[in-house]
């Protein structure tokens, strides 16, 4: 029975593994890397809006501040791209904490609405500059964020390195490809632990029903400020990988636009289902890949296609599978059965 | 030079203030009747100020039958986007992250048809009214004593029709007592459409009122609703009519103090380390009567 269990996740390891020995395609490539590091975002944010049924605005804040903080450390610091990956996971873990601790004492609306005017707020301030930029960085007015350009616009942050390689979404697309597929496998799989334990649970508990929870020994506050900093701390993570990877970080990374296609690969997947969102993530980051060329259409269609999930099927993909398998695959065992009494 | 800034200080106390009351009671009164957060209500600003630029530009009617106009296409904005989309969700029982949602869709649908019709370039409303007035050291024009004007009479409409009126009553109704107001017979969803509709009447006049003061692009209600979001939090979302119409004029105060003496790009997340602090003190609200 485990072995069995074992082997459809098997399978999908390998087929994303010998991808790129099969089709070395740069676009495939590139969008593969896009896929990984959006499914990314997207399952962290199902922890929190999925789990916990808290609607988390501020979870593109959170990959913003990843990639901006790793692109500054390194770039004006000279510090490593693996140590201020690490470094800005903890930083967005840290601000994700602070928070959701202040803000779900008073009420879950109040989570909502700060972490929304966290996110504009910081837009605000990306886009302005915030300043001047440190040391010979900051010639002829250059700003600490870069402003509308970007950070890494006149000097690119600096990718990561694995001895002689320099692995950058740009130029050697096959070691970044490697990159984001493994660090996107095994923080899935580590999600997937996370959810299933003692800890996600709780938090399951606590969204279908606090009082009983809260009897039952859950803390309601501690849990979900630290599941949401979890959360917060693996969009860090995805953030400071796009930063190093693609060279640019500019501001649009947290538009209104992109905010609403993560927001719909979530909902469109399945919300409460970490393998739903990185499912939905290769069909919509594709298709937002094809209608790339229609901007504001884009937008909508992306939009429509949310709202209408969310009126006809609330579930989501996840929902229509688990639907599929107990309609039509499990019906054979159900009269095998009947058949036998 | 104290006077100065004095009196610069309270003119833009005044005119934002008023633009975030206008937001502010449409969301607080969403949010008492529905318990929902109405994440479109700053795509009905923007709605609001393209609606009068399209007519005013485009179809070239006078200044005043457009504002005339103004009031019925909100009302049904805000009316059709409720009886029609969140009231199916809302019969379904959905829990407050989905209708938080579907209000996502609905505001981000809105804003980028607004970007297709209008493009993306900047675009400002003329004045309705012209001149100034001096006022101590500063000068006033006439149109921030408009926006002032304005939001006041609106507040005091809305108040007649919340105190006087049948249906205002009826509001207030389903905000203490859902299941008994539907017990007396109240038609509970015709009502949730008009609270939403005069929500966003409100909002659609603060969106014609900025549109003449900022440039306006597809996206600038956004800018305006997160404030509108941070004076929900400091003011307390049980707050009241009374209570989230000094928390806006105290954020529009902070606000204006801190734009006249620090760096620009600081303010934002000044303000908000001070409504983080604020909720430190107060989980609650400052303005909520009656701690924990």
């Amino acid at each position: 029975m485990k072995v069995k269990k074992l082997f459809a996740p098997l399978i999908i390891i390998c087929l994303i593994m010998f991808i790129p020995l099969l089709f070395p395609n740069p676009f495939l490539m590139h969008l593969l890397i896009s896929i990984f590091l959006f499914g990314l975002v997207c399952e962290s944010w199902d922890l929190s809006m999925g789990y916990l049924g808290l609607f988390n605005f501020g979870h593109l804040a959170f990959f913003a501040i990843g990639a901006y903080s790793s692109g500054m450390l390194a770039l004006y610091y000279g510090i490593s791209p693996w140590i201020t990956m690490i470094v800005s996971s903890i930083i967005t873990f840290i601000l994700g904490l602070l928070i959701s601790l202040v803000t779900l004492r008073a009420s879950e609306f109040a989570f909502s609405l700060i972490s929304f005017a966290f996110q504009s707020m910081f837009m605000h301030w990306v886009r302005s500059g915030g300043g001047p930029a440190p040391g010979e960085f900051g010639m002829g007015g250059a700003t600490l964020t870069g402003g509308t350009q970007g950070l890494g616009a006149k000097f690119s942050i600096p990718p990561f390195q694995l001895g002689p390689i320099i692995i950058r979404a740009g130029a050697n697309k096959i070691p970044a490809y490697y990159l984001t597929a493994i660090i996107f496998v095994i923080v899935t799989y580590a999600m997937y632990i996370l959810v299933n334990s003692r800890f996600g649970l709780a938090a399951v508990a606590l969204r279908d029903s606090k009082t009983y929870a809260i009897s039952r020994g859950i803390n309601p506050l501690t849990y979900t400020a630290i599941f949401i900093s979890i959360s917060t701390f693996f969009a860090g993570m995805a953030g400071s990988l796009y930063a190093h990877l693609m060279g640019v970080v500019g501001p649009e990374i947290i538009g209104w636009s992109n905010v609403v296609i993560m927001c719909c690969i979530v909902e469109f997947g399945g919300l409460g289902t970490i393998f739903g969102p990185a499912a939905a993530s290769f069909l919509l980051i594709s298709l937002t890949y094809y209608l790339a060329g229609l901007s504001a259409y884009k937008n909508i269609i992306i939009a429509l296609i949310m709202l209408f999930t969310l009126l006809i099927w609330p579930t989501g993909m996840a929902g229509a599978a688990s639907w599929f398998k107990s309609r039509y695959l499990n019906r054979k065992i159900w009269e095998k059965r009947r058949g036998g009494v | 030079m104290l006077v100065d800034d004095l009196s610069v200080i309270i003119i833009s106390t005044l005119v934002s203030g008023s633009i975030y009351t206008l937001m502010v009671i449409g969301l607080t009164m969403i949010f008492e009747t529905i318990q929902y957060f109405n994440f479109a209500h700053g795509t009905y600003f923007t709605y609001g100020a393209y609606f009068i630029w399209y007519l005013i530009n485009i179809t070239k009617i006078n200044y005043l039958i457009a504002i005339l106009l103004l009031f019925p296409a909100a009302f049904i904005l805000g009316y059709a986007s409720q009886k029609y989309i969140i009231q199916s969700l809302v019969n379904r029982e959905a829990s407050h992250l989905v209708l938080i949602l579907a209000t996502f869709c609905i505001g981000s649908v809105i804003e980028s048809v607004i970007l297709l019709i209008f493009g993306g370039r900047l675009k400002r409303l003329p004045y309705p009214f012209e001149g100034y007035i001096k006022f101590g050291g500063a000068t006033m024009s006439y149109h921030k004593l408009l926006i002032f004007i304005t939001s006041i009479m609106l507040l005091v409409i809305f108040t007649l029709v919340l105190y006087k009126t049948k249906r205002g009553t009826a509001m207030r109704a389903i905000a203490q007592e859902r299941e008994a107001s539907y017990l007396v017979g109240i038609d509970v969803r015709n009502i949730y459409a008009i609270t939403v509709g005069l929500s966003a009447v409100l909002a659609c006049v603060g969106g014609w009122l900025m549109g003449c003061l900022l440039f306006m692009t597809p996206a600038f209600g956004g800018d305006i609703l997160w404030k509108g979001f941070i004076v929900c939090t400091l003011g307390g979302r049980k707050a009241g009519m009374r209570g989230s119409v000094f928390a806006s004029y105290l954020v529009a105060f902070i606000e204006t103090t801190l734009m006249r003496y620090i760096p620009m790009y600081n303010v934002p997340p000044i303000l908000f380390a001070i409504v983080i602090i604020s909720l430190l003190i107060r989980p609650e609200g400052i303005f909520v009567k009656g701690s924990r």
